[in-house]
């Protein structure tokens, strides 16, 4: 792998390391009366000991911060593709877990601190309704807004058979977003004190950007699903297409889920007869009730959603997740052996077998027309596959043959070119040297 | 009005819901006419049961607390006036338990008297 390429991988996900940093910094601000997960009054806001510890916290944030940042600059060096896939996913696991350690000790000490000085609210775990704002009718999005975005993420099915399963599953995700924006969200008011106006306010700010989110996503996804397609046979252009995309729908997530806290941050300290949950949320963002009967609660500050740890089912959704998430870095394992793995090719009595590792090509050969011989390499841009150094396999495509299926050792040559009745082309070659010829001539009429 | 369910009482959640309406109908804090929220929406909001909020508007509706319908759904409405016979039955049952608890009939009067007084005064 190359720099170039290097550094383009690690720029995809650097920004996560400062994103991460400033949305658990936005955690001291307090909204509807929490501080890095607990419930404090008003005038705890400003005591010098809260102060000190939530100082700590940011000051140990951004340590953990400027740590992730500095391990990128010698990952920079990698140059297999699969030693840096690994050591990207180990990374961005990191990122998303170490500023948790800092994060668990203040909400501890934070909580020590409310139980010294008494500000416990409630003196038993209470689960607080307001019927007010319970009663009043929120209203959805229409599902008309979805229509849109599902039928311009039709038209490259339409067009494009051949990837049918890359725009079909990029279609797929219009629906599942308006799925999203309707089931995932929890209609529980969002209650700070007995004041059923700033309830009503908090729950509306929250439900409008929730909305918001899921529809721009669907939008962007449909959008992406044309400029993909009309960019495909160009791999800057696909590669600047998928960017924008990454970059729209997380800037946007990013932007919204700010603006909400802010808007909590605004309204939602209240000096009255304010809520205290923090029996509920272990460490102050796990949410475990083992007696509220629902699987997904809204997260305490934000807009989005979390599991209720008590219940079975959201027990095994967790543990898989962590699973798969932990699981990540094997990938990148099996992409180091895809590295060390030979392209090879065979012919049998009745077909011409290119395979690298698991995956295998086969073309028949009484469907064979004409075969070729190529020692120089053809230009060739990847439209959908594997591109490695020692093996370029699935769909690719030039000016010349339009696209094609492609198996073979781009630094061992010569390489087959091979026509077949249906006017399909393959070029297939062999990490063995002579291999190619071999074939060539056993092939040759 | 805020709802505080307590899951580690003795008292029956449904019981709770009511017992806090009732309160909040004799403080002003919920007035005739104001809507309540679904069973479904109580359910949702609060965590609890669908049964449970719905045999605690049952409960309400059958005491004359509140109204439901159809189209305009659970109503909040003032009891007829005069002690309902279940809360004559009930009041009997306490009065029995202060008995009970070696109060006599002035201590029992000047006690009932302080409550109301606190109560008239929230309100």
């Amino acid at each position: 792998m190359t720099f170039g390429w290097s550094l383009f991988l690690w720029a995809t996900i650097v920004w996560l390391a400062p994103i991460m940093y400033l949305v658990l910094k936005n955690e001291c601000k307090p909204k509807k009366n929490i501080i890095v997960g607990v419930v404090l009054p008003v005038e705890a806001h400003q005591d010098p000991a809260v102060l000190a510890i939530t100082e700590r916290f940011k000051r140990e944030l951004k340590y953990i911060c400027w740590l992730c940042l500095a391990a990128v600059v010698p990952c920079l060096a990698i140059r297999s593709v699969g030693a840096a896939l690994t050591a990207w996913m180990v990374w961005a696991i990191s990122v998303g877990l170490m500023p948790l350690i800092p994060y668990v000790r203040c909400n501890k000490a934070l909580r020590k601190l409310k139980a010294e000085r008494s500000w416990r609210r409630e003196e038993r775990p209470q689960v607080v309704t307001d019927l007010t704002a319970a009663a009043a009718e929120l209203r959805w999005l229409s599902p008309w807004w979805f229509l849109p975005p599902l039928l311009i993420g039709l038209v490259p099915l339409l067009f494009d058979r051949e990837l049918w399963w890359l725009w079909a599953s990029l279609t797929a995700m219009i629906p599942i977003s308006y799925a999203c924006y309707r089931y995932l969200y929890r209609s529980r008011a969002e209650v700070v004190d007995e004041d059923s106006g700033r309830t009503l306010a908090l729950t509306r700010i929250r439900r409008y950007n929730w909305g918001k989110c899921w529809l721009i996503l669907a939008w962007a996804t449909g959008l992406f699903g044309i400029g993909l397609w009309a960019a495909l046979d160009h791999p800057w252009l696909s590669i600047a297409v998928i960017s924008a995309y990454g970059l729209i729908v997380c800037a946007a997530v990013i932007r919204i889920e700010f603006r909400v806290r802010k808007l909590q941050e605004k309204l939602g300290n209240s000096q009255g007869q304010y809520v205290d949950e923090d029996d509920q949320w272990i460490w102050g963002f796990l949410y475990y009730a083992p007696n509220d009967r629902r699987m997904l609660v809204n997260d305490r500050v934000g807009m989005n959603v979390t599991f209720n740890l008590a219940r079975r089912p959201a027990q095994v959704i967790m543990a898989l997740i962590l699973a798969i998430v932990l699981a990540c870095p094997l990938f990148g394992v099996w992409l180091i052996r895809m590295e060390r793995a030979p392209v090879e090719l065979e012919m049998t009595q009745t077909e011409l077998v290119a395979s690298h590792l698991s995956g295998e090509w086969r073309v028949a050969l009484e469907d064979i027309q004409e075969v070729q011989l190529l020692d120089t390499r053809p230009p060739l841009q990847r439209v959908a596959g594997t591109g490695m150094d020692n093996a370029l396999t699935g769909t690719f495509r030039n000016d010349q043959w339009g696209r094609f299926t492609c198996c073979i050792d781009p630094r061992m040559g010569p390489w087959l070119l091979i026509e077949g009745k249906d006017g399909h082309i393959y070029l297939f070659g062999s990490s063995a040297q002579g291999e190619a010829e071999r074939i060539s001539a056993a092939l040759a009429p | 009005m805020l709802l505080r369910l307590d899951h580690s009482s003795d008292l029956p959640i449904y019981q709770q819901i009511r017992d806090q309406v009732v309160v909040a109908i004799a403080s002003g804090e919920l007035s005739p006419g104001e809507r309540l929220p679904t069973t479904r929406a109580l359910a949702e909001d609060a965590g609890i049961n669908m049964m449970t909020a719905s045999k605690a508007y049952q409960l309400l509706k059958s005491e004359g607390y509140i109204t439901t319908g159809r189209r305009e759904g659970a109503m909040v409405r003032l009891p007829a006036s005069g002690a309902a016979p279940e809360t004559v039955r009930g009041l009997r049952l306490r009065l029995c338990e202060l008995r009970l608890a070696g109060l006599d009939r002035e201590g029992i009067l000047t006690l009932c008297g302080k409550l109301l007084d606190e109560e008239v005064r929230e309100k």
